[in-house]
C-alpha cells in the first residue's frame, strides 16, 4: 500500500516534470512512458492487491447473495475464498516463472531508451501470491466465525 | 464438446460464480483459465496468464486512469469543487434535478479533454457524485448520471475507441471525430431531458432546495467557484494548446488539483493521504477486474462465440436497417461480457464485408458502433464504468443502486441510437460540411 | 483441423490482408482443410509484446512478431533488424532478412531457443518523417519532437539534434493534431491507415530505414512437428508468394496514401544535403553501438554476423535488379528458387 501510494505520487511528478521540461526546454525525461507504464503502474496495481482482497475491496455483485440464508452464504464464501486462492496461485506460479525467465535474459523494453523491466516482472508474482494468502486468511477467519465481508450499507437510500 | 459449446458453458458458469459473490475479476479469470485449458491445452491456458496481465498493466494510455482518479480524489477531499456545486445548486434551484443535469454538462466538457470513457468517469465521479449526495439526491440517480455521462468520453472527440475503429476500417479519424460531436451533444441533451422530467414527476429523486436567491451569498459563492473551471480549463487548454497529450493530461490534472488545493490552503496531510489511499485501492481493484476481463475476451475469441453469433445474426437479412438492428442486438448482448475494444476487434472483421456489400456508410456505422460499445461499458458483469464509479466512491453506494440508476440512461441511449439510425445526417452532416 | 493465426496489425493492412487472410484461405484449400487458420488481427488474441511468448505456448500456431519488442530474447534478430539504414530498399531487406532467418545457423539457434519455427520475414515500406510543420533541412529538424520506433531510430533522432518521443501509434493522430508532436516517423501508408493525412502538412523523402525485425510468420514448434512434410511445403510455397505479394501491396498502399495526401495539400520535400550527410554519418557511427549492444546481450562475434547479413543484402540487391519488381509471380519464383526450395521440409524446424 505504501509503495503503491508512493508510485502514484512519483508517477504524477514524473509525468508533470516531463511535460514541463518538454514545453519549456524541449528536453523530455527519456523513458517516462516506459517507467510509468512498467514500474509505477505495475506497483500501483500489484502491491496493494493483497490488502484490497483482505479488506473485501475487490468488486463483486451481492444482489443474489444477500438473499441467501446464512449457511449458504458461508458456503459460498468458503468456495469463493478457496477458488480465489487457487486461481491466484496459478497466476503466481506462472508470472513467477516469467519473472525468472526475464531475469535470466535480462529483459529490457525498447523505447527511446532501453529500460530494464525484469524487476517490474517480479512484482506480479509478489502481488498475486500475497493476495492468494489473503484469500486463505479470510477463509480461516470465516471458519472462526469472524466477519469477513464489508457491508456497504453506509449510504442512506432515500 | 465443441469449442463453441465450451464458450457458451463458460458464459453460463461466469454468471453462476458471480452469484456466489465471487469477485468479478476472479470469476472471469477462473472461467477463462479452465475454458482455454479445455479448448486448447494447459500450456496455452498458462500462456494466457503470462501473455496478458503484464502487458495490459504496462499500457501507457491506461496511466490516465489512476491520474484522473487522483485528481478527482484530491479535488473532493480538499473541497475544491464544492463552491462550484453550491453555486450551481443556488442557480439551478428551480430546475428539477439541476445538479444532475449540470453533471452531464461537466462530463461532456471533460470528455472533450479525455480520450477515454473510463478516464472521464474516473475524473468526474468523485467530483460530482458526493456533491449530489450532499444535496440529498437519490444515490442511484447521482451515480447513474456519472456512469452514463462518462461514456461521452468516447463519443466526444478525442476518442481512443474512434482512433482504433478508424484504423481498423480505414476511415478518416478526423471525420469520425467530427461525426461524434453532434451525437455526443444529443446524448447529453437527452440525458438532461430525462433527468428533468423524472425529477419533476418524482421530486424525491432530487429534492429542490427552498433556499431563496441571496445576492450576498451569490457573490461570496462566486469567489469560491474558481477552482473547478480552472481545473477543467487547465486540462482542456493544455491539450488543445499542444502542451500535453490526453494521456499526459491525467498527470497534469492531478498536479493542477494539488496546486490549486495548496493555493487555497486546503491541502491537509490527511486529505492528501486519504486521496492517495483511495486512488491506490480503486486502481488496484479496477485493474484486477480488467485483467479478468481481457482474459475472458481471449477465451471468448478462441471459442468462436462472437463469430458464430455474428454470423447467425447477419444471416437474417441483407436489408440495411435489419443489419444495423442485428448489430445493435449483437453488441448489446456481447457487450455484457466482452470489453469494448475486444468486442470491436473480434466482430468487425466479419461485419465489414457485409456492411460494404450493403453499402452502409462506415463513418455513420462507426458512430453507432461507438454508442453501442459505450452501452457495454455500463452493463454488468463486464461494465467497467460501473466499477470505476463504485471504486471511486469507496463502496459508499451499492453496486445494485448504480446499476439500477444506469438503466434509465441506457434506455435513453437506445432512444439516441434510434435517432442516429433514423437520421444519418446527425452523424454525417458536419463531416460533409468540413470536407466541403 | 482448426488453428489460430495472430497478427497485431489491422485486418486490412497489407501485412495482414494477403499474408494472413488470403494465405489462410489458400493454405486451407491446398491442404484439403488439414490446416485451417482462424485469423485474429489487431491484437485481439495476443498483445504485440507477447506474440513471441504466445506462439511458443500454443495460444496461436502462427504469428507475426515485431522483433524490437524482445531485444533480450532475440539479440541476433535485433542486431540485424537495427541495420535498417544499410540498404533502404524494402524489397531487398524483406528477401535478405528472410533468407538470413531461414539459413543463418546462429539465427536458427536463436529461434529454437525461443520455441519458435521461423517461417519468413517481411519489410515495411520506407520510414519517412510526416510532419505538421516543414522539416526539410538539418537546421529544421533540430529540437523537433519525432515519434520514433525506438532503437536505431531514436538514436538517429538524437544524432541530428531532434527529440525522440515514445508514444503509442494510437496517439500519433491527436499528437500531430494538437501539436505535442512535430513528426511521426513511420511508413507513409500511415497517412491513410492512421488518417495522418488529416493532420500532416509536410513529408520529407529522406528514407529513415524500414522496419523488418522479427518475422511475418513464426510457427509453434509442436504444431510444426505435427503437420506432414507435404503440408510444410504448402506453407513454404505460400509464404514465398506472400513475401512478394505483401511488398508490392504495401508500396501500392503507400503510393495511394501519398497521392491522396498530396491532393489534400500535403507538401513533399527533399532533404537538404546536410541532412543526407548526417544520416550517412550516423549509419557509420551507429554500427559500433549495434555491435556493442549485441555483445552486451551475449552474441558471439556480432561482426561476423553483420558481415554475413550484409553479404545477403548485397546478393539480393543484385538479384532483384534483374527482375520485374512489380510482378508478384516472378518475385515469388525467385523467393522459391533462391530460398524455400533449398530447405528440406522433412528436417527444417524439426527440433
Ligand atoms: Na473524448
Ligand atoms: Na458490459
Amino acid at each position: 500500500m505504501l509503495v503503491g501510494g508512493l508510485g502514484i505520487i512519483v508517477m504524477m511528478g514524473n509525468i508533470t516534470l516531463d511535460v514541463v521540461l518538454k514545453v519549456f526546454w524541449n528536453a523530455p525525461i527519456q523513458g517516462t512512458v516506459e517507467i510509468s507504464s512498467y514500474y509505477y503502474m505495475v506497483a500501483i496495481v500489484m502491491l496493494p492487491m493483497a490488502l484490497v482482497e483482505y479488506d473485501d475491496e475487490q468488486i463483486s455483485v451481492d444482489l443474489l447473495f444477500n438473499h441467501f440464508p446464512d449457511w449458504l452464504q458461508r458456503i459460498s464464501l468458503l468456495i469463493t475464498f478457496f477458488a480465489t486462492a487457487a486461481i491466484l496461485s496459478v497466476m503466481t506460479w506462472r508470472t513467477g516463472l516469467d519473472a525468472v525467465r526475464a531475469f535470466k535474459v535480462g529483459e529490457v523494453v525498447m523505447g527511446s531508451r532501453e529500460i530494464i523491466v525484469w524487476p517490474a516482472r517480479c512484482m506480479l508474482p509478489l502481488g498475486f501470491g500475497l493476495a492468494a494468502v489473503a484469500a486463505l486468511l479470510r477463509a480461516v477467519l470465516l471458519v472462526q466465525g469472524k466477519p469477513v465481508t464489508k457491508l456497504h450499507d453506509t449510504e442512506s437510500a432515500a | 464438446m465443441t469449442m463453441l459449446t465450451i464458450g457458451w458453458l463458460g458464459v453460463a458458469s461466469l454468471f453462476g460464480l458471480l452469484a456466489l459473490r465471487m469477485s468479478i475479476g476472479i470469476a472471469l479469470m477462473i472461467v477463462s483459465f479452465i475454458g482455454i485449458a479445455s479448448m486448447l491445452n494447459l500450456t496455452a491456458a498458462f500462456g494466457i496468464v503470462s501473455a496478458l496481465p503484464f502487458s495490459f498493466i504496462g499500457d501507457w494510455s491506461l496511466t490516465a486512469i489512476p491520474m484522473f482518479l487522483l485528481m478527482g480524489f484530491v479535488a473532493a477531499n480538499t473541497g475544491l469543487t464544492s463552491g462550484a456545486f453550491d453555486l450551481l445548486k443556488m442557480l439551478l434551484a428551480r430546475v428539477p434535478g439541476g445538479l444532475a443535469s449540470a453533471s452531464v454538462g461537466a462530463c461532456g466538457l471533460f470528455a472533450a479533454a479525455s480520450g477515454s470513457s473510463i478516464a472521464t468517469t474516473a475524473a468526474m465521479s468523485r467530483i460530482a457524485v458526493p456533491e449530489m449526495l450532499r444535496a440529498k439526491y437519490h444515490p442511484s440517480l447521482a451515480t447513474g448520471v456519472v456512469a452514463a455521462s462518462g461514456t461521452l468520453g468516447s463519443l466526444i472527440p478525442p476518442s481512443i475507441l474512434m482512433v482504433l475503429y478508424g484504423i481498423f476500417t480505414e476511415q478518416s479519424i478526423g471525420q469520425l471525430f467530427i461525426a461524434g460531436v453532434v451525437p455526443g451533444l444529443i446524448s447529453a441533451l437527452i440525458y438532461m431531458g430525462m433527468i428533468t422530467v423524472r425529477c419533476a414527476v418524482n421530486p424525491k429523486l432530487a429534492p429542490r432546495t427552498a433556499e431563496p436567491f441571496d445576492m450576498r451569498r451569490f457573490l461570496s459563492l462566486l469567489w469560491s467557484v474558481w477552482p473547478f473551471p480552472v481545473l477543467i480549463m487547465g486540462v482542456l487548454g493544455g491539450i488543445f494548446g499542444g502542451f500535453f497529450t490526453p494521456t499526459e493530461a491525467g498527470g497534469m490534472g492531478a498536479t493542477l488539483a494539488v496546486l490549486i488545493a495548496l493555493l487555497r490552503r486546503s491541502l491537509t496531510w490527511e486529505a492528501m493521504r486519504a486521496a492517495i489511499r483511495q486512488t491506490v485501492v480503486a486502481t488496484s481493484s479496477i485493474f484486477f477486474l480488467s485483467i479478468g476481463a481481457i482474459m475472458f475476451t481471449r477465451f471468448m475469441g478462441l471459442s468462436g462465440v462472437p463469430r458464430s453469433l455474428t454470423n447467425a445474426m447477419l444471416a437474417v437479412s441483407d436489408d440495411k436497417v435489419v443489419i444495423i438492428l442485428m448489430v445493435a442486438g449483437l453488441f448489446v448482448i456481447l457487450g455484457m461480457v466482452i470489453d469494448s475494444i475486444g468486442l470491436m476487434l473480434l466482430t468487425l472483421p466479419i461485419l465489414l464485408p457485409v456492411l460494404e456489400a450493403a453499402d452502409i456508410n462506415l463513418i455513420w456505422f462507426g458512430i453507432i458502433t461507438i454508442k453501442l460499445l459505450e452501452i457495454g461499458l455500463v452493463t454488468p458483469p463486464v461494465g467497467l464504468n460501473l466499477y470505476v464509479l463504485h471504486s471511486a466512491l469507496s463502496g459508499k453506494v451499492k453496486l445494485g443502486n448504480i446499476i439500477s440508476g444506469t438503466t434509465w440512461f441506457i434506455a435513453m441511449d437506445l432512444l439516441t441510437l434510434i435517432l442516429l439510425i433514423a437520421f444519418p445526417a446527425l452523424s454525417l452532416y458536419l463531416p460533409a460540411l468540413m470536407a466541403g | 483441423a482448426d488453428y489460430n493465426a495472430n497478427h497485431f496489425f489491422a485486418e486490412r493492412h497489407s501485412m495482414v490482408r494477403g499474408p494472413y487472410v488470403e494465405f489462410a484461405k489458400k493454405v486451407a484449400e491446398e491442404t484439403d482443410g488439414e490446416i485451417n487458420f482462424t485469423v485474429f488481427s489487431a491484437g485481439s488474441l495476443l498483445p504485440p509484446a507477447s506474440s513471441l511468448q504466445g506462439v511458443r505456448d500454443g495460444i496461436a500456431q502462427v504469428t507475426y512478431h515485431a522483433g524490437t519488442y524482445t531485444p533480450s530474447e532475440l539479440p541476433i534478430d535485433n542486431l540485424i533488424g537495427n541495420m535498417a539504414f544499410y540498404n533502404t530498399d524494402p524489397l531487398v531487406m524483406a528477401f535478405a532478412s528472410t533468407e538470413f532467418g531461414l539459413t543463418n545457423p546462429a539465427q536458427l539457434a536463436e529461434w529454437k531457443a525461443n520455441g519458435v519455427v521461423y517461417g519468413g520475414g517481411y519489410s515495411t515500406s520506407q520510414y519517412f518523417m510526416q510532419c505538421n510543420t516543414p522539416v526539410r533541412t538539418l537546421a529544421d529538424i533540430k529540437g523537433k519532437r519525432l515519434r520514433m520506433a525506438g532503437g536505431a531510430w531514436s538514436r538517429f533522432a538524437e544524432f541530428v539534434g531532434a527529440v525522440p518521443v515514445s508514444m503509442p501509434s494510437s496517439e500519433m493522430y491527436t499528437g500531430l493534431d494538437a501539436g505535442s508532436l512535430d513528426c511521426a516517423v513511420a511508413a507513409a501508408d500511415a497517412l491513410d491507415s492512421f488518417s495522418l493525412k488529416d493532420v500532416v502538412t509536410d513529408m520529407n523523402t529522406l528514407a529513415i530505414g524500414n522496419y523488418y525485425a522479427g518475422f511475418e510468420w513464426g510457427y509453434n514448434v509442436a504444431f510444426w512437428q505435427s503437420i506432414s512434410p507435404e503440408n510444410r511445403r504448402v506453407l513454404f510455397n505460400e509464404m514465398a508468394y506472400y513475401l512478394a505479394e505483401h511488398r508490392i501491396a504495401f508500396d501500392k498502399d503507400v503510393e495511394k496514401a501519398v497521392n491522396s495526401a498530396k491532393e489534400n495539400g500535403m507538401a513533399v520535400a527533399e532533404p537538404d544535403q546536410a541532412l543526407k550527410d548526417a544520416l550517412a554519418e550516423f549509419v557509420v557511427a551507429d554500427e559500433a553501438t549495434l555491435i556493442a549492444n549485441a555483445k552486451d546481450r551475449g552474441v558471439k562475434d556480432p561482426e561476423a554476423i553483420l558481415t554475413e547479413f550484409k553479404a545477403l543484402v548485397d546478393k539480393w540487391d543484385g538479384l532483384l535488379a534483374n527482375v520485374d519488381t512489380t510482378d508478384v509471380d516472378a518475385l515469388a519464383a525467385l523467393a522459391r528458387s533462391e530460398i524455400y526450395d533449398k530447405l528440406d521440409e522433412t528436417t527444417y524446424g524439426v527440433y
